[in-house]
C-alpha cells in the first residue's frame, strides 16, 4: 500500500519544473508491474535535499550529466552570422556557438512590454499580468497563482555577413547582460535605459548563442542568448584573421 | 518564363510555369466588402501609420522605422533602435530608387529547385543588415553599393576639427585616418561623450554618398585594443565585400 506523506507531497509541489535539482537519499526502488518499470518511492527513511551544493553537481559532472554548467565552459566554435544560418539550413538539430557580432537591435528604451514579460512560477507559460496561469497543464493549477516577473528580450545581432534577426535574450542570462534585475530595471528612469541601451547597441560583443532551425519562423533559424558581453579585441582580432583566411 | 531578379532583395522561389496565386475565396463570402478598401479607407490606413515626422534637419538622417518603432512621447529626436532597411512607403528615406517589392530577408534561400538543372541555380545575396568596419577610404568606395544592400560603417579615426553645434541638435565634427578626412554629423538626443580632438575614436553610422558625410549613430573614443585589432576587421571587411561586389556583378 502507498502512504502519501503530506509533507513530502507540499515539498514537491514548491518545485520548479527543469530547475530544482533533487538529491533522493535511500529511495525505495521496487518493480510496478502497473507501470512495468522500476520506480522510485520516497517513505519515511528517504531524504530529500533540493538544490544540493557542489559535491552532488560534481558527481553529476563525472557522469557527465549536465547541470548548470556555464556556456562559457561548453561551447568553443565561433561562426560569423552566415555561418550561423548556413548551418541551421543544413541540420535540423539546434546547435551551439559563439559569434562576435554587433547588437543592431536592443529595444530597452522603447515600451516596458517589449522587455519585461510575467511567467508562471509553476509552468513557465507566458500569463498576460495579473491573471492566473492559462496552461492546462501547469501542475499549481489548484493553488494560488504566483508569477515571476523576467526578462524577455528579442535581439538582432549582425556583423559583416549580416543580421540574425529577433533572438530571444532572457533570464537568467538578461540580468547577466545588462547588469541589473528585473526589479531595477522597471525603476530605472527613461535616460538611464537609453544609456543602458547604448552601452551595448552598435558594440561588438561576445555572444554564445543556441541556434534552433525552425520552419515555424519566416526566417528558418531562431537563436537564444545564453551568454553575451562585450568582446574583447584581442579575441576579436583574432577571430578576424581566421575569417580573413576563409576568405583567401 | 521570367525571372523577377529585382535586384535581388526576394527570395522567394521562381515561379515556374507562370503560376499565379488565385484568392482562394469561398463561395460564399462578398469579396467586394473582405478584400478592398474604398480609396478613402486606404489613405486613412497609410497616413495614419505615419510616424509624426520631427522638423526636417539639414541633412536626411537614416531613419529606418520598423512596424514597433514608436516614438510618441518626447518632442526630442529619440533614434530608432533598429537599423533594418525601412519599408518603401515611409517618407524620409534616401533611396528613392529602392524597388516597391524590396523586404529585408534574412536567410540565404535557394531558387525553387523544383526543375533541377533546368535552370542555373544561384544563391540569392544575404540581404539583411551588416556592419562594416572600414577605412574612410574604403568607406567611400564600398558605399557605391549600398542601395543593393544595407550596410552601417564603424570606423576608427582622429577626431580633426572641434565639435560645432548645427541646426535641431546636430553637432559636426570632421574624423581623419591618414590623409582622407570626412565630415560626420550626430543626432542622437543622448548627450556626446566628450571628444578630445586629436584622440582616436570609434564611429558607427550611415554613409550618406550624396553629400559625403557620416551620420553617426554611436561616438565614442576608441579604446587603444580596438584600434590594435581595427585593421584585421578592415581586411576581413573588405574580402567579404569584394565577394559580394563580385556576386552582385554577375546577376
Amino acid at each position: 500500500t502507498y502512504s502519501w506523506d503530506r509533507e513530502t507531497i507540499q515539498l514537491m509541489q514548491t518545485l520548479i519544473p527543469k530547475e530544482s535539482l533533487l538529491f533522493i537519499a535511500d529511495a525505495k526502488i521496487t518493480f510496478d508491474s502497473f507501470r512495468g518499470s522500476m520506480v522510485a518511492t520516497v517513505n519515511s527513511r528517504s531524504i530529500i535535499t533540493v538544490n544540493p551544493g557542489k559535491k552532488p553537481q560534481q558527481h553529476l559532472q563525472k557522469h557527465n550529466i549536465r547541470w548548470n554548467e556555464t556556456p562559457e565552459d561548453s561551447i568553443t566554435d565561433v561562426y560569423t552570422v552566415r555561418q550561423l544560418k548556413q548551418k541551421a539550413q543544413e541540420n535540423p538539430e539546434a546547435f551551439f556557438g559563439i559569434t562576435y557580432s554587433f547588437i543592431s537591435k536592443l529595444d530597452l528604451d522603447s515600451s516596458v512590454s517589449k522587455v519585461i514579460r510575467t511567467r508562471c512560477s509553476r509552468c513557465k507559460f507566458l500569463v498576460p499580468e495579473d491573471m492566473s496561469c492559462t496552461n492546462q497543464l501547469c501542475p499549481g493549477r489548484d493553488q494560488v497563482f504566483s508569477a515571476a516577473t523576467c526578462f524577455d528580450l528579442l535581439v538582432d545581432l549582425s556583423d559583416h555577413t549580416g543580421t540574425l534577426q529577433a533572438c530571444h535574450l532572457r533570464s537568467p542570462m538578461a540580468e547577466k547582460t545588462l547588469g541589473c534585475t528585473v526589479k531595477e530595471f522597471t525603476s530605472l528612469t527613461d535616460d538611464k535605459r537609453t544609456k543602458m541601451k547604448w552601452r551595448l547597441l552598435l558594440e561588438r560583443c561576445k555572444i554564445y548563442v543556441k541556434v534552433v532551425p525552425s520552419a515555424k519562423i519566416k526566417t528558418g533559424v531562431r537563436g537564444t542568448i545564453l551568454a553575451c558581453s562585450l568582446a574583447d579585441p584581442g579575441e576579436v582580432k583574432q577571430h578576424m584573421s581566421t575569417v580573413f583566411q576563409s576568405h583567401v | 518564363v521570367r525571372r523577377n531578379l529585382d535586384k535581388l532583395s526576394c527570395c522567394l522561389s521562381v515561379p515556374l510555369f507562370n503560376q499565379k496565386k488565385r484568392n482562394r475565396i469561398p463561395l460564399t463570402s462578398t469579396p467586394s466588402e473582405n478584400e478592398f478598401f474604398s480609396h478613402s479607407e486606404y489613405m486613412a490606413s497609410i497616413s495614419s501609420s505615419r510616424p509624426p515626422l520631427p522638423p526636417p534637419p539639414p541633412v536626411p538622417p537614416p531613419r529606418r522605422p520598423s512596424a514597433h518603432a514608436v516614438q510618441p512621447q518626447k518632442n526630442s529626436w529619440k533614434f530608432t533602435n533598429s537599423f533594418e532597411p525601412q519599408r518603401p512607403s515611409f517618407e524620409g528615406k534616401r533611396n528613392s530608387n529602392q524597388p516597391q517589392t524590396a523586404r529585408p530577408t534574412e536567410t540565404q534561400v535557394e531558387f525553387d529547385m523544383k526543375n533541377q538543372g533546368a535552370f542555373p541555380v544561384k544563391p540569392a545575396i544575404e540581404n539583411s543588415l551588416r556592419i562594416l568596419t572600414a577605412v574612410i577610404d574604403g568607406m567611400r568606395h564600398w558605399s557605391q553599393f549600398r542601395d543593393k544592400v544595407p550596410y552601417l560603417f564603424e570606423i576608427f579615426a582622429t577626431l580633426d576639427s572641434a565639435v560645432t553645434l548645427g541646426r535641431y541638435g546636430a553637432k559636426n565634427f570632421l574624423i581623419r585616418d591618414g590623409k582622407d578626412v570626412v565630415q560626420c554629423v550626430f543626432y542622437e538626443n543622448q548627450v556626446l561623450p566628450r571628444l578630445i580632438r586629436g584622440q582616436v575614436h570609434r564611429c558607427v553610422g550611415n554613409y550618406d554618398r550624396s553629400r559625403d558625410v557620416l551620420i553617426c549613430v554611436s561616438v565614442r573614443p576608441g579604446l587603444p585594443s580596438e584600434l590594435r585589432n581595427a585593421q584585421e576587421a578592415v581586411k576581413a571587411c573588405d574580402a567579404e565585400m569584394r565577394l559580394l561586389v563580385k556576386l552582385l556583378s554577375e546577376v
